[in-house]
């Protein structure tokens, strides 16, 4: 009897202490951060010297920072751009190589790998190719009869370049993803379509993309979280230029925070950028939903 | 025709990603003169493999690389236990709190580390731990990947198991070791390798609170090293194929597990 009820007791706090580790780390070290990252954000406070309050002000600041309302376009361009670009070269990808094709998983296999290595690597990899007066891509442009670029150097161009990087480094990921939802698909469904004498587009059409719908959803949003927090790439290749050409967000806070080393409005640009892939996300969910219904 | 159409788009894209790698690789194995050469050319001339050597000795990489495996089998092995621990919490037990507790795991997901890199920072700056192994690496192990992963397995073994292990005396710890672990090494293979994965590549993090000369893991290493050498392509591409080698053995040796990581995302996100 006595052993029941120790063995009761002992069930009832075994569970806790089997969480205990994980809730311990989760509150130091992102619960508390948050808080005070919304209590950081409300002051003035460069990491030497004390915080003060100073209310709304870190946010005002930067709202009216010409720099930040021009980092925040230059985000809204990477993520308009690489994105749909990003999702539809991996749809097509992944219908390709779901197709009966010799060698398709080595196919599969190369076209996934980038997704994986260092994004400073590529990074590095990527400038040297892009470079104004020995890169290879210069080099193969005038093999085809076209004038070397500065890709770059100039701020025209410099956005576009570390977009094609990104697009390279990233639509293999989302293939993978899309490959197992046409996997999914059962074969009866296009067999069905064929008895019916329905073309093969109409069978893509009707078949495919309605039901990778739910997929195409999750894709899309993480896609879009993702391309809104890109670093490391702008932090190898261009540091936020030439000019400001480059600064997204990401390299706006990190440069406010690390580098000029104010804290405090730091943690509002974070916040803000929060924020805004926040209510992004929301937005695609709310905009998608009712048609998920598969 | 039709039946070659595919094969055409197929190689095509596959040379579009492979291209610049073997460029990677051919000018890691370049003379420096080489790398400015015009035209430029794929196969080396005059290949030779002492930019390995001569790239470690000079941007320091031997201590980054050290550094780098440190931090990342650090947060692998602690992250397997913790994630083991909590995701045989939540799915074999109830207890008062259990889904509240869940979810606020799982809402992490939403919090991306630049929202709590600053205040961590002053944290870690408070306790002293900038600039250290644990500082590094105890704020990263908290991901609720594997915890989800891990939970969702266990579930889906069946209790019996535990009570018959119960009957034979078997503490609740031990029925986790014995039992239960190792009928879940899939689950556990990819949540330590997708750690691996992110720690090894992560930039912004090191960055921030390891970038002191004696605690820059590889990546720091290679984004500083065009700030501190006029740019040695060479050596910068042996730097990055030495980052990257580990990353494509794994990938070589565990593609299953790598699918199976990035579908999962996909499919219960």
């Amino acid at each position: 009897m006595i052993k029941l009820v120790s063995w009761k007791t002992q069930r009832r706090i075994v569970p806790y202490i089997f969480i205990a580790p994980a809730m311990l780390l989760l509150a130091i070290f992102t619960f508390y951060p948050i808080i005070s990252s919304i209590r950081m954000s409300l002051c003035e406070w460069d990491i030497i010297g004390t915080p003060r309050f100073i209310g709304l002000r870190n946010y005002a600041t930067t709202l009216s920072d010409m720099t930040f309302r021009h980092a925040l376009l230059v985000t809204f361009l990477f993520v308009g751009v690489t994105v749909p670009v990003n999702v539809t070269l991996a749809l097509l990808t992944a219908i390709l190589l779901n197709g009966r094709l010799a060698l398709r998983n080595l196919f599969r296999s190369i076209i996934f790998f980038p997704a994986f290595t260092s994004m400073v690597a590529i990074g590095m990899l990527w400038k040297y190719m892009y470079s104004t007066d020995y890169g290879i891509i210069n080099y193969i442009i005038t093999l085809f009869g076209g004038h070397p670029k500065d890709w770059l150097a100039n701020p025209a161009w410099a956005p576009w370049s570390l977009m094609l990087t990104s697009v390279w480094y990233g639509f293999g990921w989302n293939m993978v993803i899309f490959l197992a939802g046409l996997q999914n698909i059962p074969d009866q469904y296009y067999e069905a379509a064929a008895i019916d004498g329905a073309s093969k587009w109409a069978a893509f059409r009707f078949i495919t993309l309605p039901l990778l719908k739910p997929i195409s959803l999750f894709v899309v949003v993480m896609a879009v979280i993702y391309a809104f927090r890109m670093f490391d790439l702008v932090y190898v290749m261009t540091m936020g230029g030439p000019g400001t050409s480059t600064m997204v967000l990401m390299m706006y806070f990190y440069r406010q925070a690390f580098i000029m080393l104010r804290m405090g409005q730091g943690s509002a640009v974070a916040l803000i950028l929060f924020v805004v892939v926040f209510f992004f996300t929301v937005l695609q969910l709310r905009f998608f939903k009712g048609e998920v219904s598969y | 025709m039709k039946k070659v159409i595919p094969y055409i788009l197929a190689i095509g894209l596959a040379l579009f990603v492979l291209l610049p790698f073997l460029w990677m690789f051919s000018t890691a194995v370049k003379p420096l003169k080489e790398t400015f050469s015009w035209p430029p050319y794929l196969i080396p001339h005059d290949w030779s493999l002492e930019n390995f050597p001569i790239s470690v000795q000079r941007s320091n990489a031997i201590r980054a690389l050290l550094v780098s495996s440190i931090y990342t089998v650090g947060c692998i092995v602690l992250y397997l236990i913790v994630a083991s621990l909590a995701g045989y919490g939540f799915a074999k037990y109830k207890f008062p709190g259990d889904s509240i507790l869940f979810l606020l795991v799982l809402g992490t997901v939403i919090i991306p580390i630049e929202v709590i890199i600053a205040p961590l920072f002053m944290l870690l700056k408070s306790l002293g731990w900038v600039n250290t192994f644990h500082g590094m690496i105890l704020p990263r192990v908290v991901e609720p990947f594997g915890i989800f992963l891990l939970r969702q397995h266990f579930k889906t073994i069946p209790d019996d198991f535990l009570d018959a292990a119960r009957i034979d005396g078997c503490s609740e710890f031990g029925i986790l070791w014995k039992v239960v672990l190792p009928l879940s090494l899939p689950p556990l293979t990819v949540t330590g390798l997708f750690m691996f994965l992110w720690r090894w590549n992560e930039l912004l993090w090191p960055l921030v609170v390891g970038s002191g000369e004696a605690q820059r893991t590889i990546q720091v290493a290679i984004a500083l090293f065009q700030h501190e050498w006029f740019v040695e392509w060479n050596y910068l591409m042996a730097l990055c194929v030495i980052a990257i080698i580990p990353i494509l053995i794994l990938f070589i040796l565990l593609q299953r597990y790598f699918i199976q990581g990035v579908v999962m995302s996909g499919l219960k996100g």
